[in-house]
């Protein structure tokens, strides 16, 4: 019989985790998952998301857990026509600071197991990337293909032209 | 970057801030993606309102510079209505205002004012964006919920000149979801107090501390009016005419009764004015009040040793309670275990403190007469410290001068525990030999006697330890008072010398004696 208080994911390359259950609830859809599942001791497969990002996902809930009862402000009271924004502890700075293709992973699988405070946060960590860069930086910064016709992107600048300097 | 789903996207590109909002549009020449993003999310138009909007500053002729401003308006103008039905956060810097007829950043936001949750604004030194802001107030802002206004202070917004921002009234409808306030202004209108208010933090304009309202009257009655407060936050911002205060201002008793957190700072007169204020209101004793005294420019010990203030200190005790209070750098008072006020002295008030005679004024003076806290002057030195203190903290940062044992022991009559850090325990030798010959011990119901980083010189301690078993060993005789427990810490070095002396000189005089070295 296994510990009632754990249970374990696994990810899509068959890597096991055992992660205590408030953890693993930061997930919506997962603490979805477990409350009809009842007690069980069985696994839970989560295919779309590889070990290393899973290994992420999972240091971030376990470093915000406390934060997880949290059920005021905007962020997490279901009300659509607000803005979310989240505030990027030092601590989170440094979770982020891996590789892109990991980072943008991690946001992906956070919005697959709809993590809110992982999303807000990791959008927040690239929106600061990008603030105070100009397209063309913005496109090598990311590796981002200019996929606009010469004249397309000659009247969407026309357009923009107010914009400059000002 | 490429593979993220739309509405990550979507989320990325409505949190990237600029100082020039409407450069976000620039977002749009990326690629096909971030232009659908730019053109059909009114997420990202959100974002793109609650980023700071100003005119910008540009060196052009005033021509040039109405142009500017107008295609600056214009987006604004698109901007918001791209925004629908997005719940807005603004924030607007209006301290470059250009005058455009009836055109204006607060004119263009107007029209979608029942979609604001929150406003930050900042005015300008111009008297039409605060007429503006006004009018604003007016409308239906049912949504608004925190709202900050800052204004550079000029005279020709001071309530003396310009009465009508500070006396208006709103309708007691307005703004009914308003909670949170902030203000940095001159202005103090009656128009921003609203019952639905809980916090409330009001501060000195920035740089120029001397523009303040100008009376307590108005003070009181916006306070009158949040009868929902949690939080308030006055930071030197007090008013500035010392006119006379007449309790009954306080129409409501039931007034401040859901205050939790009080934090004042400001000059000791000042705050002592409003000290009276709150306990005539009066403050629930549960409440934190965190008290910051910022050096006045000049007559310190007079204006610090204010009666009223201290008898808040103390009154917010209940009848029987154990209290302790502490005072270091800062004077606290806690009962039971559970703070309760915190009084942070500014270093100037620090060294007065030390003085001695200031210090005792200042106990003294927190005596609570038998017709309560309204009690016009304090019985000096002989008063009976009524509050039931059972513990004292004190830390000194020189040797106490003459005279301060007995105006303490005078004053906490009701000790159990007394705790002092001193360097000199020659001083409390003295006061015991004194008590002997007036045959008269204000020590009497002290258990427990610690003395902390205590000076012991290694030549001296021979004499040192002698003195101080004679002068404890003569009071335990002549029936006037020895602790149960006496703990003396020194500094330095262990000297066994000095230990043995005082451990074997006292052993039939104290129960629990602790000597050693830190």
């Amino acid at each position: 019989m296994g510990d009632s208080n754990r249970l374990t994911l696994v990810a899509s390359d068959g890597g096991k985790f055992v992660v205590d259950k408030e953890v693993v609830q930061m997930s919506v859809l997962l603490k979805n998952m477990i409350e009809d599942l009842g007690e069980t001791d069985e696994s839970i497969p989560i295919p779309n998301v590889t070990s290393p990002v899973l290994t992420k996902v999972i240091e971030f809930c376990e470093n915000h857990r406390t934060d997880a009862a949290r059920t005021d402000g905007p962020n997490v009271d279901g009300d659509d026509a607000r803005m979310r924004t989240a505030v990027v502890s030092d601590w989170d700075r440094q979770f982020f600071d891996v590789d892109q293709d990991l980072m943008f992973e991690i946001i992906v699988a956070a919005n697959y197991l709809d993590i809110k405070s992982l999303v807000d946060v990791g959008c927040k960590v690239v929106a600061d990337m990008i603030k105070g860069k100009s397209p063309q930086e913005i496109r090598d910064l990311f590796d981002i293909v200019n996929d606009f016709s010469p004249e397309e992107e000659a009247a969407l600048r026309k357009e923009n032209e107010w914009a400059n300097d000002r | 970057m490429n593979h993220l789903p739309a509405e990550l996207l979507v989320q990325i590109l409505s949190v990237v801030q600029s100082d020039k909002p409407w450069f976000l549009t620039h977002l749009r020449l990326v690629c096909r993606a971030w232009n659908d993003v730019v053109e059909g999310s009114p997420q990202f138009w959100a974002n793109v309102v609650s980023n700071v909007w100003r005119v910008p500053l540009l060196p052009a002729t005033r021509q040039e510079t109405s142009r500017d401003t107008l295609v600056v308006l214009n987006k604004y103008r698109d901007a918001l209505k791209r925004s629908e039905p997005y719940l807005l956060t603004v924030a607007l810097d209006l301290t470059r205002t250009v005058s455009l007829d009836k055109q204006s950043l607060i004119s263009t936001l107007a029209p979608h004012s029942p979609r604001l949750v929150s406003l930050s604004i900042v005015l300008s030194v111009s008297p039409n964006p605060i007429f503006e802001f006004y009018q604003l107030l007016e409308r239906d802002l049912n949504s608004i919920e925190d709202l900050t206004v800052i204004s550079p202070a000029i005279p020709a917004v001071r309530p003396r000149n310009t009465g009508s921002f500070a006396c208006r009234r709103l309708p007691p409808s307005a703004l009914p979801r308003l909670r949170t306030l902030r203000i940095a202004a001159v202005f103090l209108g009656l128009s921003l107090a609203r019952p639905s208010l809980k916090h409330l933090s009001v501060y000195a304009p920035s740089g120029i501390s001397h523009m303040r309202l100008d009376h307590w009257v108005l003070v009181i009655c916006v306070l009158q009016d949040c009868r929902s407060l949690e939080t308030l936050e006055i930071i030197e911002a007090l008013p500035l005419i010392p006119e006379p205060y007449d309790p009954d201002l306080w129409s409501n008793s039931g007034n401040l009764s859901t205050l939790r957190s009080c934090i004042i700072k400001d000059t000791p007169d000042r705050v002592a004015r409003f000290a009276t204020l709150l306990l005539d209101a009066p403050v629930p004793t549960d409440a934190d009040l965190n008290v910051t005294l910022t050096p006045p420019a000049s007559d310190i010990a007079g204006t610090i040793m204010h009666p009223r203030l201290f008898s808040l200190a103390f009154h917010r005790f209940l009848p029987g309670e154990v209290g302790r209070v502490e005072i270091d750098s800062t004077l606290r008072v806690y009962a039971g275990d559970r703070k309760r006020f915190e009084f942070a002295m500014a270093p100037a008030l620090q060294a007065e403190l030390v003085r001695g005679l200031p210090f005792a004024v200042l106990v003294t003076a927190s005596r609570i007469g038998p017709d309560g806290p309204r009690t016009k002057k304090a019985d000096l030195l002989h008063g009976v410290f009524s509050p039931n203190i059972q513990e004292l903290r004190i830390r000194l940062a020189g040797d106490p001068p003459v005279g301060w044992w007995v105006t303490l022991l005078r004053l906490f009559r009701h000790l159990r525990r007394l705790e002092v850090r001193l360097r000199d325990i020659t001083s409390l030798v003295e006061h015991l030999r004194s008590a002997l010959e007036s045959k008269k011990s204000t020590l009497g119901a002290v258990e427990e006697l610690v003395l902390l980083g205590v000076r012991v010189v290694e030549e001296d301690q021979d004499s040192l330890a002698r003195s101080f078993v004679s002068a404890f060993s003569s009071c335990k005789s002549a029936g006037l008072w020895a602790p149960r427990r006496c703990v003396l810490r020194y500094r330095g070095r262990r000297l066994p010398v000095f230990e043995r002396l005082l451990t074997m000189g006292l052993a039939d005089v104290i129960d629990d004696l602790v000597v050693y070295s830190s």
